[in-house]
C-alpha cells in the first residue's frame, strides 16, 4: 500500500473551508434553525454519589413552554451509551449517580431558558454516598463498587524479557513518582446536536461531531430503531480533539428521541460548563517509574506502574490504559520492560480520548526519567537519548522491529543542528531571570493498530463539468483533513483544488469508517480517496484516449486540462473530457477502501505487531523564567517530527503548533480544580486554557522517512506534538530551576513557591 | 425579563426609582455572566450604555471627565489618559469585552479585581453620583464597602469619574498578573502615581492594590513611608513589609493567599520602577 509519489506532496495548500470558517459563513449545529424548533437542556445531578430517591417532573410539566420531560423509562432503546465494552454509561441515570454531570432528565421546551427553568424545577432526591474521589480510595479492599463489577476499568501488562535480570545487570538505578492532572478539551465551540425527524420516520441529526458512525449506532439502538433509519450529518465542527464522541453520543440520542416522539426537531446545545462538567477529560495519571541503566547510559530494563484516573465510566478507558502500556518506555530501545497500566473508576467526570490518547502522561514520566538519569550519569541529555533512540531494525517496547520509517535519530539530528546554532542566552541570566533548554523525545502509534481493524471508504464523483466530489467516512474538526483529501483527488485527476469539493460526513453517502482518530485520516482515509479517484480517472483516461486518438498512456490529466504527453499544447478541456465520458456511459463514479495492516499481538504480554507505524520527535526548548512571579516565557520551541512524507507543510505546521499548545496547556497551564467530586472552574476565566497571547513561539521541522504502510508514506501528526511539547517544557523548567517537578501542570505559582537552585526567591 | 432603553439620563433615573427589581446594565459583560448562572436575576434590565450624557473623555473645571459609559477601548486608545489607567484598561478580557464593556461597569461591578479600579484609585478619582433628587462626589476608595459591594444606592447612577488635572502631572503605572497572558482576571494588580525627583526622591505618591483585599486597597501606609525618601532597596524592603501588613488576600480558584502576597510586592517594585523612571 502507498508507494505513491504525488507532485504536491510537501507543498503548501491553504485551507479548503478556511474562508467560510473565519468569515462566519460556515453554519455549526448550534446556529441551525428548523421550523417548529425545540431545545432540550439537561437537569444534572450536581452530586458526585448517590441513589436517586425522586424524580418529580409535575412542576417541570407545568412550566407553559416547557413541551416535555424525558426520564430513563421514556428511552425506547437499552438507555446506555459509551463506546466500548463493558458499556457502562447510563444515557439518563434513573439509580445511581456516579459523577456531578451526571444527566437524570432531559426538558424539552420552546426556548432555552424555559427548558433550563423546567430543569431546575424537577424535583430531584438524591441519597448522598461518600464519594470515592482518588483511585487509591478505589483500589482500597472493602472500597463501595462504583460499578457491579468493581471499580477497576481495565488493567494490563506489558511484559517484554526478564525485568529481574535486566534491574541485576543496571548499574544506576533512577526511581521517581509522577503525576499529572486532568485536562479539559476546550474546543472552541462546545458541544451541539439538533435532530430533525422526516416524514418517511426517519431521523436526520446534524452534530457537531468525531466519529458519526458510532452516533448513528447509539442513536438508533437508544431510538430502538434498525440504524438505517437513522442519519446523522456532521455539521461544521468547532474542534474535537477527541472530545466530541461520547458525549456527541448523549446529546445526539437525547435530541431524537425526544425529536421523534414530539415530532419536531429538537437542539441540544451545551454551555461551557456543561461542556467542561459533562463530557470526558484526559485521564490524570499517577506513574512510578524505575530505570535501570549501565555506567555508559544504556537502559538495560524499566519498570513502570502506571494508574489512571478514568472518572465514572469506562468511556475509552480500555484504549487509553493500552495505549499508555504500549508509550510508557519511550521511543527506546529497551531490552527489558515490565508496564503495568491500571484505569480505575472514581466519582469524578469520566475520562476519554483526548489528544494523545495516553501518551502525552506517559512521556512526561519517561523525558523527566532521561533527563534524571543524564545527570546522574553526568552525561548530555540529548547524546543518552541519541544513545538509546530506537533505529530500524530494532525491536520497540512490544517488540515489533520497524525496517523503515524509523526517523527518530534524524530528528535528533535536526535538534542537534539548532541547539548548536542557538545558544540559550544564560549569558543574559541575571537578579530577575532564569533561563532553561529542555529536551524530549516521543514516539506515538499511528492508526487504529491494536484497537481494532482500521478501514476507511471513500466515494469520488465527476461531474460533466469536470468538477469533483468527494465524501470521506472520516470528519474534519478543524485539522485539516478536508484539505488533504481534495488535495489528493485532484492531483490524482489532474484538476485544481478549487475544483474539488469535500462534502462533510452523512452517514446516508459514505462508508462506514470507524472514528476519526489514532492520527489516520492522512495515513489510511488518504489511501481509499487516491483508489477512488484512480478508479474514475480511468474512465476518463479512456474517453480522453479516443478523443485524442491517441493510446491511453498517452494522455496525462492537468490544470484541469487533459493533455498529450509528447505535446502539451495538444490539450481538451477536462469538462469536455467528463461530458463525454458520460455521454458514452463511461462510470464517474467510485466507492473505495483503504484498509490499514492488522495488528497481531499477544494480548497477555503487549508483544506483537501493534501499530502499522510510528511517528517519531524530538523537541527542544528554550524558555525563561522570573523569579520573582513564576512567570515563564517560551524564547523558542523546535519540533522535530519524523512524518514520513509531508502532504500539506501548512497543514503540518497548523498540527504541530495546535497540538504543541495544546501540551504547552497542560504542563504549565490547565489544571481542573475540585472540591469534594465537583468541578471548580469550570468556565474558562478560571480554567486557564492558553489563548492567543499564550502562544509559544513553535518552529516545525519535517522529517520524511518514508512510510511503507501509509498512503504516499504519510504518517499522521495530530497527536504526537502534545507529548513532545509538554514534556521539553518541564525539562526547561528543571534545567532553569534545578528543581525537577514530577507533577503536571507546572504552574508559575508552583515554580514560585519550590524556588530553585538560588533559594526561595523573596523580595 | 424586560429590557428599557432610556433615551436621557433623567428617564433612567426616573426607570430605576419607580421600578423594584431593576438593574442598570452598561455593557454587560460581567451581569450577563452573573444572569446566565442565576446568581441575580433582575426583572427589568435598563441600558444606559447609549446615554450620550455619559460618555466622553473631556477636559472641563479643572478636571478631566471619564463618561460612565465610556467603553473601555475607548479608554485604551486615548492619548490624554494617565498611562496607568490606559495600561488598565488595555488588561481587561479580550477586544470584544473592552469594546462592550464600560468605564461605569467596570466600577459598579465592584469586583476586587477590576482592572481600572487600582489605577483610579491612584489617580485619585472621585465618582459622580447622581440621583433624581441629588448629586454627590465620593472617592473612589471610599465607594467600594466589600466584594461586590458599594455605597451607590438603588435610585443613584453613576455618571462620570473625576480625575484632577494635577494628576496628569506625574507619571504612573499599572501592573497586574493572571492565569495567563491575555483575556485573564487578575490575581492581583497594581497602579501607582507620584511625582519624584531626579534622584528618586518621592515628593508625591498614592498606590493601590487590587485582588488581595475584598476590596481594591489604597495602600496609605506604603505611600507614608515612601513620600520624601529616596527610592532604594533598604527602602523598599521596609515597604515590602508594610504591604505584607495592609493586604489580607484569600486562597481561591485563582490563585493561593502566599502566591498573592509574594507577587504584590514584586507587581509593587515594578510599577514604582516603571512610574520612577523619566524622573531620573
Amino acid at each position: 500500500m502507498g508507494n505513491v509519489k504525488l507532485s504536491s506532496m510537501g507543498k503548501r495548500v491553504r485551507k479548503i473551508d478556511g474562508v467560510e470558517l473565519v468569515t462566519g459563513r460556515a453554519k455549526f449545529a448550534g446556529d441551525m434553525k428548523f421550523p417548529g424548533m425545540l431545545y432540550g437542556y439537561a437537569r444534572r445531578a450536581g452530586v458526585p454519589a448517590g441513589i436517586i430517591k425522586k424524580r418529580d417532573v409535575r412542576t417541570a410539566l407545568k412550566i407553559p413552554e416547557v413541551a416535555m420531560v424525558l426520564l430513563a423509562e421514556d428511552i425506547p432503546g437499552p438507555n446506555i451509551i459509551g463506546i466500548l465494552p463493558p458499556f457502562d454509561q447510563p444515557l439518563l441515570a434513573a439509580e445511581e449517580i456516579r459523577y456531578e454531570g451526571e444527566s437524570i432528565a432531559l426538558v424539552v421546551a420552546k426556548t432555552k431558558t424555559a427548558a433550563k427553568e423546567g430543569a431546575l424545577a424537577i424535583e430531584v432526591e438524591i441519597d448522598p454516598l461518600e464519594p470515592i474521589l482518588e483511585p487509591d480510595e478505589a483500589l482500597k479492599k472493602g472500597a463501595r463498587k462504583i460499578h457491579p463489577a468493581g471499580n477497576i476499568t481495565y488493567s494490563k501488562k506489558l511484559i517484554k524479557g526478564d525485568i529481574d535480570k535486566g534491574f541485576k545487570e543496571a548499574e544506576l538505578v533512577v526511581e521517581n513518582t509522577y503525576h499529572t492532572s486532568f485536562q479539559e478539551h476546550a474546543y472552541l465551540e462546545p458541544e451541539a446536536v439538533c435532530a430533525v425527524p422526516c416524514g418517511d420516520g426517519r431521523v436526520t441529526v446534524y452534530a457537531s461531531c468525531q466519529s458519526p458512525f458510532h452516533l448513528r449506532g447509539h442513536i438508533a439502538a437508544n431510538l430502538s430503531v434498525p440504524a438505517s433509519r437513522v442519519r446523522v450529518v456532521q455539521a461544521y465542527t468547532g474542534g474535537s480533539f477527541g472530545g466530541k464522541d461520547d458525549v456527541a453520543a448523549e446529546i445526539g440520542s437525547l435530541a431524537a428521541v425526544a425529536s421523534v416522539k414530539l415530532g419536531l426537531p429538537v437542539m441540544i446545545a451545551h454551555e461551557r460548563e456543561e461542556s467542561i462538567k459533562g463530557s470526558n477529560l484526559r485521564h490524570a495519571s499517577r506513574i512510578h517509574y524505575k530505570t535501570g541503566a549501565r555506567r555508559d547510559g544504556t537502559i538495560v530494563a524499566c519498570k513502570i506502574e502506571i494508574i489512571l484516573d478514568g472518572g465514572a465510566y469506562s468511556s475509552e478507558s480500555p484504549f487509553v490504559t493500552m495505549k499508555s502500556l504500549i508509550h510508557a518506555a519511550g521511543p527506546y530501545r529497551i531490552p527489558n520492560i515490565l508496564v503495568e497500566c491500571t484505569s480505575v473508576y472514581t466519582n469524578k467526570t469520566y475520562c476519554g480520548a483526548f489528544r494523545g490518547f495516553g501518551v502525552p502522561q506517559v512521556t512526561f514520566a519517561s523525558e523527566s526519567q532521561m533527563d534524571e538519569l543524564a545527570s546522574r550519569l553526568k552525561m548530555d541529555p540529548l547524546k543518552l537519548r541519541r544513545k538509546n533512540a530506537l533505529k530500524p531494525g530494532d525491536a520497540t517496547a512490544t517488540g515489533q522491529v520497524f525496517e523503515r520509517s524509523v526517523g527518530l535519530l534524524q530528528t535528533i539530528d535536526k535538534i542537534e543542528e539548532r541547539r548548536k546554532s542557538s545558544d540559550l542566552p544564560r549569558d543574559r541570566e541575571d537578579d530577575r531571570w532564569l533561563y532553561g533548554r529542555g529536551f524530549s523525545c516521543m514516539l506515538q502509534g499511528i492508526s487504529n493498530g491494536a484497537e481494532g481493524i482500521d478501514v476507511v471508504g471513500a466515494s469520488v464523483q465527476v461531474s460533466q463539468d469536470g468538477s469533483v466530489l468527494l465524501g470521506v467516512g472520516l470528519t474534519d474538526m478543524g485539522q485539516g483533513s478536508r484539505t488533504v483529501f481534495a488535495q489528493v483527488a485532484a492531483e490524482v485527476l489532474g484538476v485544481t483544488v478549487d475544483r474539488v469539493t469535500v462534502r462533510q460526513v452523512d452517514t446516508d453517502s459514505v462508508h462506514d469508517s470507524g472514528p476519526t482518530v489514532a492520527s489516520r485520516s492522512t495515513t489510511v482515509g488518504g489511501m481509499a480517496v487516491f483508489k477512488a479517484a484512480a478508479e474514475v480517472k480511468k474512465s476518463l483516461q479512456k474517453m480522453a484516449s479516443l478523443m485524442f486518438k491517441a493510446g491511453e498512456e498517452q494522455v496525462s490529466f492537468k490544470n484541469n486540462f487533459a493533455s498529450l504527453k509528447q505535446d502539451d499544447s495538444a490539450r481538451i478541456p477536462l469538462r469536455e473530457v467528463a461530458a463525454a465520458a458520460y455521454w458514452s456511459g463511461f462510470p464517474l463514479m467510485n466507492l473505495a477502501f483503504s484498509r490499514a495492516p492488522d495488528a497481531d499481538f499477544d494480548h497477555e504480554t503487549h508483544q506483537g505487531d501493534i501499530y502499522i507505524a510510528y511517528n517519531f520527535g524530538t523537541h527542544m526548548m528554550d524558555i525563561r523564567i522570573d523569579r520573582f512571579t513564576g512567570r515563564v516565557q517560551v524564547l523558542q520551541h523546535i519540533a522535530s517530527h519524523d512524518l514520513g512524507r509531508v502532504i500539506n507543510l501548512t497543514g503540518v505546521e497548523g498540527q504541530v503548533e495546535g497540538g504543541s499548545l495544546i501540551g504547552f496547556g497542560f504542563a504549565h497551564m490547565e489544571k481542573i480544580e475540585s472540591e469534594g467530586g465537583s468541578i471548580t472552574n469550570a468556565n474558562f476565566a478560571d480554567y486557564a486554557v492558553p489563548t492567543v497571547k499564550d502562544r509559544i513561539p513553535t518552529e516545525t521541522i519535517c522529517v520524511e522517512d518514508y512510510n511503507p504502510t501509509g498512503a504516499f508514506g504519510a504518517k499522521g501528526i495530530g497527536e504526537p506534538p502534545v507529548a513532545g511539547a509538554a514534556s521539553a517544557f518541564a525539562n526547561a523548567v528543571a534545567a532553569a530551576t534545578g528543581v525537577r517537578f514530577t507533577k503536571l501542570p507546572i504552574t508559575k505559582e508552583d515554580i514560585l513557591k519550590a524556588g530553585g537552585k538560588h533559594g526561595r526567591y523573596s523580595h | 425579563m424586560n429590557y428599557l432603553i432610556p433615551e436621557t439620563l433623567d428617564q433612567a433615573l426616573r426607570l430605576i426609582s419607580s421600578q423594584r427589581n431593576a438593574k442598570l446594565i452598561a455593557g454587560g459583560t460581567d451581569l450577563s455572566v452573573q444572569i446566565a448562572d442565576s446568581l441575580i436575576s433582575p426583572e427589568i434590565l435598563v441600558d444606559i450604555s447609549g446615554l450620550e450624557e455619559l460618555k466622553g473623555i473631556e477636559e472641563k473645571n479643572g478636571f478631566l471627565s471619564l463618561g460612565a459609559a465610556t467603553t473601555i477601548d475607548e479608554l485604551v486608545s486615548s492619548s490624554i489618559l494617565p498611562h496607568c489607567l490606559v495600561q488598565g484598561a488595555k488588561s481587561i478580557g479580550s477586544p470584544q469585552i473592552r469594546n462592550i464593556g464600560t468605564l461605569g461597569g467596570n466600577i459598579c461591578n465592584a469586583s476586587p479585581c477590576g482592572d481600572t479600579l487600582t489605577p483610579l484609585i491612584a489617580l485619585g478619582g472621585i465618582l459622580v453620583l447622581v440621583s433624581s433628587s441629588a448629586r454627590r462626589k465620593v472617592r473612589l476608595e471610599d465607594f467600594f464597602i466589600g466584594p461586590k459591594m458599594t455605597v451607590c444606592a438603588d435610585n443613584e447612577i453613576l455618571t462620570e469619574v473625576l480625575i484632577e488635572k494635577d494628576y496628569l502631572q506625574g507619571r504612573s503605572a499599572f501592573r497586574m498578573t493572571g492565569k495567563r497572558s491575555g483575556q485573564v482576571i487578575s490575581q492581583v494588580n497594581v497602579a501607582i502615581w507620584l511625582e519624584a525627583g531626579k534622584s528618586r526622591e518621592i515628593e508625591k505618591i498614592r498606590a493601590a492594590v487590587g485582588s488581595v483585599a475584598p476590596v481594591p486597597l489604597r495602600l496609605k501606609r506604603v505611600e507614608q513611608a515612601l513620600k520624601g525618601r529616596a527610592v532604594h532597596e533598604r527602602l523598599l524592603k521596609e515597604v515590602s513589609e508594610l504591604i505584607n501588613e495592609e493586604i489580607k488576600p484569600i486562597s481561591d480558584v485563582r490563585a493561593t493567599d502566599d502566591y498573592r502576597r509574594r507577587v504584590t510586592v514584586t507587581l509593587f517594585r515594578d510599577a514604582l520602577e516603571e512610574a520612577l523612571q523619566g524622573f531620573n
